[in-house]
């Protein structure tokens, strides 16, 4: 099992600040293009020396690493002090720091989209009038990206965070996420804006998942979540801007194939001050791409001990296989043993004389079919789905649940 | 704002779902005042320029009514004018005794002129006789003078008007009001005399 380690560092600069060893975390997660949000506990006896500095709030970063290799990173915004012996600690992932940060004028035009992402990080979050935070913008597919137009104002009231969101939820818009590097000379832990037309590794056709998750196996517990519920199923989707004068730009309806359902429409406005219809019609593609059979993940806890290990064998946004349930012979009633061509006469002859037919006796299996060791799937889930985003519980038994996206399901 | 085409968004609802929703929505609306603002501008352009054009209007029409007014001052004007003369010769046949002449302002086309014409003569023959006179208005005129008996040795006076509307006047052209006078026997004398007295409305 990976070790498991807290320490504090500088927003600023990632420089290290303490190491945290006692910290008390119930549990982390991360998901794609969006923040997250933990709570932690620092027991003061055992505190390191400047912990004030290291809880900062606004200042300072509690890294998560395992294996010294850091997998999670917390701004802390709001320290509680109390007559306790212990501080508790809201934290942010990074992702937070950019709704914190707003656009200024800015036009791009026929720009690759993963430049565009680069472009605003570096000058609107690394930057600023007291400095930003050290980001690393790095592509993780080739090439700039779907050439995009878009034009940004000051007077948007746009933040950062609002930009990128409504950039990666356009129809093949930009996936990113944060994540985290050690850099040396001086030792620091800093963060990394991960942005690609993909984020995570895709199974290679005609190849296995690197990481599966199985039940009967490592998987411990798993939950199915499925919900049609308004904003998260809809089989016929508009965006819409808002006004300009008497003029509202909208998408043209999109609408799924699927016959099971009525009509359910979802409408809502990805930005404001869109005035390219065409936009609007990425946005209701992607959108229904996701809400046409309603929202549905699968979340599957497994013990990090027997796990396949984040940020080795599997990382945010890839391609993760899973195995749940299926059918195993019945260990209560295995076998039944039926005697065949025997009558109590030959029985008793050969029995007690040596001498006539012995019976046949069969072990004869009565379960043929097999029992579903998880009824909720009969013949068990089996396939090939996406990770959109994992929480680890740091428990005595520390747990990890990587959460995948049903509409991304293969070969279930 | 809402991005349900981000995977992300995909995330099933956890503890913290109402805070983000708040969060989500304060930076909505964040972002929607400023839209909302905006996309008024282009009414208040709107209703800016119709104020600057009614604006122009009103002034056009102040402009327009200052010269309607002035027009309207112009519509009619009145002169007059008066020439008299003394010792005058009378002859016998008509003659003129004396006029005024009036100049036709710019604009205007039509006048209506009335005048008059008064005469005094004193008769130094000794046969008595008679005055005649008639006003002339731009060769238009009575044709029926008037007359008075005019007593051997002793004086008379005599009036003649007339009215006349002049059109298809040009200009910067002139016409004229005019007295003639004549009798009998035509004399001279130092007591003899005329005035001719017009008024003029010129119209356009």
């Amino acid at each position: 099992m990976p070790e498991l380690t807290w320490v504090a560092t500088d927003l600023k600069t990632g420089l290290l600040l303490a190491d945290l060893p006692d910290l008390m975390v119930d549990s982390v997660k991360a998901s794609l293009g969006r923040y997250e949000s933990a709570s932690a506990a620092l027991p003061l006896p055992t505190a390191p020396e400047h912990w004030q500095r290291a809880t900062l709030e606004g200042a300072s970063v509690l890294n998560l690493l395992s294996d010294g290799m850091p997998v999670w990173g917390g701004m802390v915004t709001e320290p509680n002090l109390s007559e306790s012996d212990t501080v508790d600690l809201s934290m942010a992932t990074l992702e937070a720091y950019l709704d914190r940060r707003y656009v200024g004028d800015e036009t791009f035009v026929g720009v690759g989209q993963n430049v565009i992402v680069k472009t605003l990080v570096e000058k609107y979050a690394v930057i600023g009038e007291n400095g930003g935070v050290p980001f690393r913008v790095q592509f993780t597919t080739a090439g700039n990206g779907a050439l995009r137009d878009r034009t940004y104002m000051d007077a948007d009231d746009k933040t950062l965070y609002s930009v990128l969101s409504d950039l990666m939820g356009v129809d093949g818009g930009p996936e990113w996420t944060v994540g985290w590097e050690w850099q040396h000379n001086p030792e620091r832990i800093t963060p990394v804006l991960y942005v690609g037309d993909r984020i995570g590794r895709a199974v290679p056709a005609g190849l296995g998942p690197a990481s599966t998750f199985e039940m009967p196996g490592c998987v411990s517990s798993f939950v199915l979540a499925r919900s049609y519920a308004n904003g998260r199923g809809a089989n016929s989707v508009m965006a819409v801007s808002t006004a300009s004068a008497d003029v509202r730009p909208q998408s043209p309806r999109q609408l799924s194939t699927d016959t099971t359902r009525p009509t359910f429409e979802y409408r809502y406005t990805p930005s404001t001050s869109i005035t390219a219809v065409s936009t609007l019609t990425d946005h209701a593609v992607a959108a229904l791409a996701i809400l046409a059979n309603g929202s549905a993940v699968i979340a599957l806890s497994a013990e990090v001990g027997s796990a396949p290990v984040l940020g080795v064998d599997w990382s945010i946004g890839d391609d993760i296989g899973f195995s749940i349930g299926g059918l195993e012979d019945d260990p209560r009633v295995r076998y039944v043993t039926t005697l065949s061509g025997a009558d109590i006469f030959t029985d008793v002859f050969h029995d007690i004389l040596g001498f006539g037919t012995p019976p046949i006796v069969t072990a004869v299996k009565v379960n043929t079919e097999g029992r579903d060791t998880v009824p909720a799937f009969p013949g068990g889930l089996v396939g090939i789905a996406r990770n959109i985003g994992w929480e680890m519980t740091l428990s005595d038994t520390p747990m990890v649940t990587p959460t995948l996206l049903s509409a991304t399901l293969k070969g279930a | 704002m809402a991005n349900p085409g981000s995977v992300g968004s995909a995330m099933p609802p956890a503890e913290d779902a109402q805070p983000r929703k708040v969060a989500d929505l304060e930076r909505a609306v964040r972002e929607l005042a400023p839209s909302v603002a905006r996309s008024f501008a282009p009414v208040f352009e709107a209703i800016n320029a119709q104020i600057a054009q009614m604006n122009a209007i009103q002034v056009e029409q102040a402009a327009q009514l200052v010269s309607l007014n002035a027009a309207v001052a112009l519509q009619v004007q009145p002169a007059s004018g008066h020439s008299g003369v003394a010792s005058g010769t009378l002859t016998s046949t008509p003659s003129e005794i004396t006029r005024c002449t009036f100049t036709v302002p710019a604009g205007y086309t039509r006048a209506q002129v009335f005048g008059t014409v008064f005469v005094s003569v004193y008769n130094t023959g000794a046969n008595a006789d008679n005055i005649r006179a008639y006003l002339d208005i731009n060769g238009a005129y009575s044709s029926t003078p008037t007359i008075n008996s005019l007593v051997s040795f002793s004086g008379a006076g005599l009036g003649s008007s007339y009215a006349a509307t002049l059109t298809g006047l040009t200009s910067g052209s002139t016409f004229y009001v005019r007295g003639i006078v004549y009798n009998q026997t035509g004399n001279a004398n130092q007591y003899n005399g005329a005035n001719v007295d017009a008024t003029v409305l010129f119209l356009r």
